[in-house]
């Protein structure tokens, strides 16, 4: 076995650690207050109003927070995905995985900052 | 005892494709869950998709979005946010205990002078700053 | 002393000259209250069936020698009771992502390969004359490896590993870890001649932490733990060369 130093392999993990640390901080929270506590009614809806969002979105912290928190969990999910997809029975394909699952993630990250810089 | 492999006769079991469910007719609880694990990053890049979805419809207008933010309160979509709300728990408890258990592990990592700072301390501190961060974004989403 | 008990273990067979493929074979066998799995075997051996092969030296697990899937999971034989699965039936078969050679005994050739790949022994720049001494260590920088070194080379963990079963190129657990436990080890210089080997594709990059290596080593090495810090360590240092290009690697 000729072995060799991986160049890219320490920054696509780097990226999925990033990423995990993120999504186990901050999308929890998230997907309550957007996904249940609002459409249920458990808080006012108005927070969640157009007006209200677009305000809040003028704000390029909250622009920069909303960067973060799209974007790294998508490496985060890429690199799983890769993975577990070899795993699950997909191994003969574990040369093209990392093409489509970090293709992915860096097309969903410039959609996310076309999105929040361009258009809005 | 070290074989030569081109001239003995040796058989080899193929692992089965499902050996997270089932491999030689056992069942590995510890395999199960971590399939699992992995899964949870399937709903954290959903949401994650649902959520730049919202964003993008704020730049077709106030009706895109209301009418968006009432299909969220139908029945499948409060379903998926339950599940995706379980996954994302279930990420958070595992992803801080793997950080946990690496500091507790890692040489110079948490160490005071030559003494290691206690597992319990580094617990508290990765659970920890997961209630700081869930605390603040709900205050902020509340009072922005 | 306790009273006798039968158990019925049923062991896989594989006998090359005479078959293609493994087949079981059940045996029934009285058991007194301290006997393991090993003790076990060794009692089918001599009472009842010679043919059997496995292997086993030390009965007190240290030599590594004796690990076999014991209800489907991999033990080693000489330290798992059977009081612990009676009145159920047994399983043994040999560990798994090797090949089998005969009855419960593995062909280990890939492991030891591997092993011998992360250079797994004091590397020095430039070793020093015998006449100046050894090379001395404090307790503190003992116990930055200790756990790493526990390691009987007893192969567990690779049975375990299902990244290893699907790619049977992964370095693996054990022979990372043991190169880990050298890199620790501050009489060592040798960290840029394993780092090749285990920061390769094959190497740390292809575990996804799973776990349950360290769950099933008997030593507590926690292999996991050792795969899982020299990514980080790996990814920082390649972060800092790239921030930094002129520091000087270490
Ligand atoms: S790390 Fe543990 S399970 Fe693996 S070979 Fe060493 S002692 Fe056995
Ligand atoms: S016989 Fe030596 S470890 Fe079991």
């Amino acid at each position: 076995m000729n072995y060799k130093e991986h160049k890219s392999e320490p920054f696509w993990w780097g990226m999925f650690s990033q990423g995990g640390v993120i999504a186990a901080l901050l999308i929890p929270i998230h997907i309550f207050l957007c996904g249940l506590a609002v459409p249920l009614g458990l808080i006012d809806p108005e927070l969640l109003s157009y007006e209200r969002i677009t305000a809040l979105l003028q704000n390029p912290l909250v622009k920069l927070y909303l960067c973060v928190l799209l974007i790294f969990p998508l490496y985060h999910a890429a690199h799983r995905i890769r993975f577990t997809l070899a795993e699950i029975g997909l191994h003969s394909l574990a040369k093209v995985l990392p093409v489509l699952c970090y293709g992915g993630a860096l097309a969903g990250t410039a959609v996310v900052l076309y999105i929040l810089w361009v258009l809005l | 005892m070290m074989l030569d492999s081109e001239t003995t006769k040796t058989y080899t079991r193929p692992i089965s494709k499902a050996w997270w469910l089932r491999d030689r007719g056992h069942f590995n609880r510890r395999y199960f869950m971590f399939l699992l694990r992995e899964l949870t990053s399937v709903f954290v890049a959903l949401y994650v998709v649902i959520f730049t979805y919202e964003i993008f419809l704020l730049t077709k207008g106030p009706d895109a979005h209301a009418a968006f933010q009432e299909s969220l309160r139908s029945g499948p979509f409060i379903v998926f946010f339950v599940i995706a709300l379980l996954f994302a728990l279930y990420h958070s408890w595992t992803w801080l205990g793997l950080t946990t258990k690496m500091q507790a592990a890692g040489r110079g990592l948490v160490k005071i002078g030559t003494k290691t700072l206690p597992p319990i301390f580094i617990a508290l501190g990765s659970y920890g700053a997961w209630i700081v961060a869930t605390c603040v974004i709900a205050y902020l989403f509340l009072t922005l | 002393m306790s009273d006798l008990r039968t158990i019925k273990i049923t062991v896989l067979r594989y006998r090359p000259e005479e078959e293609d493929e493994p087949t079981e074979q059940t045996y029934e066998v009285e058991f007194r209250d301290d006997w393991v799995v090993l003790d076990a075997l060794n009692h089918i051996k001599d009472h009842i069936d010679g043919t059997l092969s496995f292997r086993w030296s030390c009965r007190m697990g240290v030599c590594g020698s004796c690990g076999m899937m014991v209800n489907g999971e991999p033990k080693l034989t000489c330290a798992a009771m059977l009081r612990d699965y009676y009145p159920n039936e047994m399983h043994v078969e040999p560990l798994v992502n090797f090949p089998i050679v005969r009855d419960l005994v593995t062909d280990m050739t890939d492991f030891m390969d591997k092993l011998k790949a992360v250079k797994p022994w004091i590397i020095r720049e430039e070793e020093k004359p015998v006449s100046e001494g050894e090379y001395l260590q404090t307790p503190d920088q003992l116990k930055d490896y200790k756990q790493f070194s526990q390691c009987i080379n007893c192969m567990l963990c690779y049975a375990a590993c299902p990244v290893y079963g699907l790619e049977h190129d992964f370095v693996g657990p054990a022979a990372i870890a043991l190169g880990h436990r050298y890199n620790l080890d501050s009489r060592d210089e040798g960290n840029q001649q394993r780092q090749h080997v285990i920061a390769s594709k094959e190497g740390i990059w292809e575990c996804t932490y799973v776990g349950e290596c360290s769950v099933v080593c008997p030593k507590h090495v926690d292999p996991a733990e050792a795969i899982q810090q020299t990514k980080v360590a790996t990814t920082t240092n390649r972060l800092k060369s790239l921030v930094m290009p002129w520091g000087n690697k270490k």
